[in-house]
């Protein structure tokens, strides 16, 4: 069933949208699909299985003969560091967040995109042309509806302090430390470590690496503090509803594509990469995931009020990606319970 | 001619296991050490650029936190669990073995299905099953009591971790004791019932004084396994705030931020690694001087069991209690689970049943490929342990080669090395040689291929009861050394080999803290799926597989124990 919504919606989205057509027909993309399809498969990984499974099913049916293999796992750029340091490439695409991948970035583990290559239309790049930008994801907090009243639940970060909330939320040991990054942007470092210091002791927040839907579908929590939005909206996909609050200061992560730079099916990876930066590939990754598109041209009604500033917002960018990652650095050891 | 041919493959081949053997524990043990001591600490030892240093040892026992929360959440952890899982497989098994129970051989079944379940899956289920506010276990009590509020169980606690620890442990200790009791002259107890006295005053004043020196084996044992725990603390300790050493040494390697950590988590493994092997000498020391207190003689005896009496209706308590937060409501949960997801009975309606999770578990490719993995893991890695093992056994008890007792020290340190280190060794190992193997199955088919002391030991003991004579006799009618041990021996020893490599098959396809910290895409094993789907927010999918699982694996092993039966092992 999923394989024919696939099969349908990259008929209806081909077919619709000329740009797609132009893009799969234009001769450098051809090109590459020749040469990829010798290398027959692809190597994506992403921090999230559910952001990187669905192009598992859907490029094949795009691009025939080029398979794709996936890992979706918190830990892929370690374990892509590893690899490169033993000299075991393996990888070629990964999708992650700007401050994530500034270590591969710093380790010169990625190639220089070529736009002209991919056949992007006005690439969105990053790190000198290493990260081609596709999506943007939100923190959030997720309740269920049918236990949590969503005018109960704040409307500020700051305001899950308050005593009422204490033994009644969830956090990701994997989010919690990179939404404080965020609002140390916001904030400045030291209120943010003093706020995620009363998260985990003062709140008694349930810190895990299971899926805190889990909990908060159980009962077990009320809130998930600090999710990404997006995975409530896959839920939804499911049948699964979950209320979804944006807290402010909005902390927006911008996402990319980077290729590694020993990448053992290079063109492929090309392939890959420009597909999914078409409107096609944006088109079908909002229909099989859930995805919201926050980019300033978003018609989204969140999006319009972030890009017009009608709300506290801090973005996740090059030039502050050091700052940010600093801040993460420091939580990072609060929120797994190796520091005060 | 024919007598040279023969006297080179006596030499060849168990000098061929000996370097396996030697390859598979030594050289990763090697790269081990040598990682703690090679810098900077996110370099490979043998990368380009590495030097000589002792700043990951001085960092590993400067931190504090090492000292105030690893070091003693560890020892809290084993302390409690070894405590309490040996009291429920003693428990257990003097009901079992020595009582008028009834249905004894159900509730052997009961008590040893657990062991089937990959540990993972069981952590899932305890999570619905004993959450404070919504685990379906404390609605229940709840209801029962009329209370309000949450618990009375709190599965995120200390308490906790090591309830959970127990249930997982205490089949295998059981499996031990059992054997232990089955073999024990009833003679004393006799004695004790005739003089008046009650089931439980026998046995606390005799049953248990006179096995003491032979539950010490067990319990080291379980010392050893509780040590090297990481998917229960993973789960359920993290919660918790529970941080013990296997996840400092995972951490390191993967840090929530910055880079892999090698000549620390190397580090970090060292004084774990030297108290594991402490409590592997108290093990070697406890199983010499338990055989001195013996109580099994060859002189027959009838076993006759104990009347439990009024105490009947308390071990069945104790029975079910145990039977039920095992094996029988985590398997319910589980089913539950892949229909329904985490929704709680009462809060959905069964018309809402999907059969979606099980659909796209036999649909997916990566189920599939994962499947595969499992079986050609576990089951290579049973087959090259088990050979190697019947090998260095027979190097050791037959052959007169000079180094024959560090070779039989150096396996039996296998069993003192914990999961996650052996990964960390083969992962160390595999990133600095030009060996192209890291990421593929076989890198997990030869780092699960270290648990020699499994076999060495079952070979060992059915070798010494195979007569040299019979060797000698064969080797005078002409036969070569080959064509002796295929024909005499290796028949005669075949039914403790299968058992040896039913047992670390069973153990292969549990394993979750090895693959997890080698895996890729292409190498991923059912067990890190499971948890994967898990993590990602797909219950359904990580239940059915879970369940699939258990299906799958449950006929291999009857089928195998036929076999064994079927070759003449009566264990």
């Amino acid at each position: 069933m999923r394989y024919a919504v696939v099969a349908f919606l990259v008929a209806i989205t081909g077919l619709l949208h000329p740009a797609n057509a132009q893009w799969r027909t234009q001769a450098s993309t051809q090109q590459l699909y020749e040469k990829a399809r010798k290398e027959g498969k692809v190597i994506f990984w992403g921090p999230a299985r559910g952001e990187v499974e669905w192009v598992s099913r859907a490029l094949p049916k795009v691009f025939p003969g080029v398979e794709v293999e996936f890992v979706g796992d918190n830990d892929v750029v370690t374990r892509a560091i590893a690899e490169a340091r033993g000299g075991r490439h393996r990888i070629d695409v990964m999708w992650n967040s700007v401050t994530a991948s500034v270590p591969l970035v710093q380790r010169n583990l990625i190639a220089v995109l070529n736009p002209a290559e991919l056949g992007v239309a006005n690439p969105q790049m990053g790190f000198n042309g290493q990260m081609l930008y596709v999506n943007k994801a939100l923190y959030a907090v997720a309740f269920d509806p049918k236990r949590t009243n969503e005018a109960d639940v704040p409307r500020r970060w700051a305001d899950f302090l308050d005593p009422k909330f204490k033994g009644r939320m969830t956090s990701s040991l994997f989010l919690l430390p990179r939404l404080t990054g965020g609002l140390g942007l916001a904030w400045g470092e030291d209120k943010a470590l003093a706020w995620v210091r009363n998260i985990v002791t003062g709140q008694d927040t349930l810190l895990t690496r299971a899926p805190r839907e889990t909990f908060v579908e159980s009962g077990e929590r009320a809130l998930a503090l600090g999710e990404i939005e997006s995975t409530y909206s896959r839920h939804a996909l499911e049948g699964k509803i979950f209320g979804v609050v944006i807290p402010e200061p909005v902390v927006m992560v911008q996402f990319g594509l980077l290729v590694m730079k020993n990448a053992p099916h290079p063109n492929a990876a090309r392939l890959l990469t420009g597909w999914l930066a078409t409107p096609e590939a944006s088109a079908m990754r909002q229909q099989l995931t859930g995805a919201r598109d926050y980019s300033p041209a978003s018609t989204e009604p969140l999006a319009q009020r972030l890009h017009g500033k009608q709300m506290e917002a801090v973005f996740d960018l090059p030039d502050n990606m050091q700052a940010r990652d600093a801040v993460i650095r420091k939580a990072t050891p609060i929120v797994a319970g190796r520091a005060k | 001619m024919k007598s040279r041919g023969g006297d080179w493959l006596r030499l060849a081949v168990p000098a061929a296991g000996m370097l396996a053997a030697v390859y598979l524990i030594a050289v990763p043990l090697g790269m081990l050490i040598y990682a703690a001591f090679r810098g900077p600490a996110d370099f490979l030892p043998l990368e380009p650029g590495a030097k000589w240093t002792l700043d990951n040892v001085i960092a590993v026992f400067s931190d504090e936190t090492v000292y105030g929360r690893v070091i003693p959440d560890t020892l809290i952890f084993v302390a409690g669990t070894v405590t309490l899982t040996t009291f429920m497989a003693l428990i257990l098994a003097w009901l079992v073995e020595r009582t008028d129970l009834r249905h004894r051989n159900l509730w052997f079944a009961i008590i040893v299905f657990p062991t089937l379940v990959p540990l993972v899956v069981k952590a899932i289920a305890w999570i619905l099953l004993m959450s404070p506010n919504a685990g379906w276990a404390n609605l229940g009590i709840r209801w029962l009591m009329g209370w309000d509020g949450k618990g009375p169980i709190n599965l995120f606690s200390m308490g906790g971790l090591i309830f959970t620890q127990s249930l997982a442990t205490a089949p295998f200790v059981f499996l031990q004791m059992s054997a232990a009791l089955r073999s024990m002259n009833p003679a004393l107890e006799e004695a004790s019932r005739a003089s008046g006295a009650s089931p439980m005053t026998t046995f606390r004043k005799v049953t248990f004084p006179v096995l003491l020196p032979g539950l010490l084996a067990p319990v080291i044992l379980v010392t050893l396994i509780t040590f090297e725990q990481f998917e229960l603390p993973l789960i359920i300790g993290l919660p918790a705030g529970v941080n013990v050493f296997a996840f400092r040494i995972y951490n390191e390697l993967n840090p929530a931020s910055g880079l892999p950590n090698y000549g620390g988590a190397a580090a970090v493994s060292l004084p774990f690694l030297a108290l594991g092997f402490l409590a592997l000498l108290a093990y070697n020391r406890a199983i010499k001087n338990a055989e001195r207190f013996v109580t099994v003689s060859g002189k027959a005896y009838v076993q006759k069991r104990i009347p439990l009496g009024r105490w009947r209706w308390p071990a069945y308590l104790f029975l079910i209690f145990f039977a039920a937060f095992s094996a029988i409501l985590p398997v319910l949960v589980l089913v539950w689970t892949s229909f329904f997801g985490f929704s709680a009975p009462g809060n959905v309606p069964l018309s809402q049943a999907s059969m979606a999770g099980y659909a796209s578990a036999i649909q997916s490719p990566v189920v599939w490929r994962a499947t595969l993995n499992s079986f050609i893991v576990a089951g290579l890695s049973a087959v090259i342990v088990t050979i190697l093992g019947a090998l260095v056994a027979w190097v050791v008890v037959r052959s007169q080669f000079p180094g024959r007792k560090i070779l039989d020290a150096l396996t039996f340190t296998s069993l003192g090395i914990p999961s996650v280190i052996a990964g960390l060794s083969v992962m160390l190992v595999y990133l600095s040689l030009p060996i192209g193997i890291y990421g593929t199955v076989w890198i997990l088919v030869l780092a699960y291929s270290y648990r020699l002391a499994v076999t060495t030991r079952i070979a060992r003991a059915a070798i010494m009861q195979v007569h040299k004579e019979l060797e000698e006799a064969s080797q005078a009618s002409g036969a070569k050394w080959a064509a002796t041990q295929l024909r005499i021996v290796l028949p005669l020893i075949l039914p403790g080999l299968l058992s040896a490599f039913l047992l670390l098959f069973i153990i292969g396809m549990r394993e979750f803290t090895i693959p997890f910290v080698l895996y890729s895409q292409e190498n991923v094993v059912l067990s890190v799926l499971i948890w994967q789907l898990f993590q990602g927010g797909q219950p359904a999918h990580s239940a059915a597989l879970g369940i699939l699982m258990i299906v799958l694996v449950i006929p291999v092993i009857v089928i195998a124990r036929r076999l064994i039966a079927r070759s003449g092992s009566g264990d």
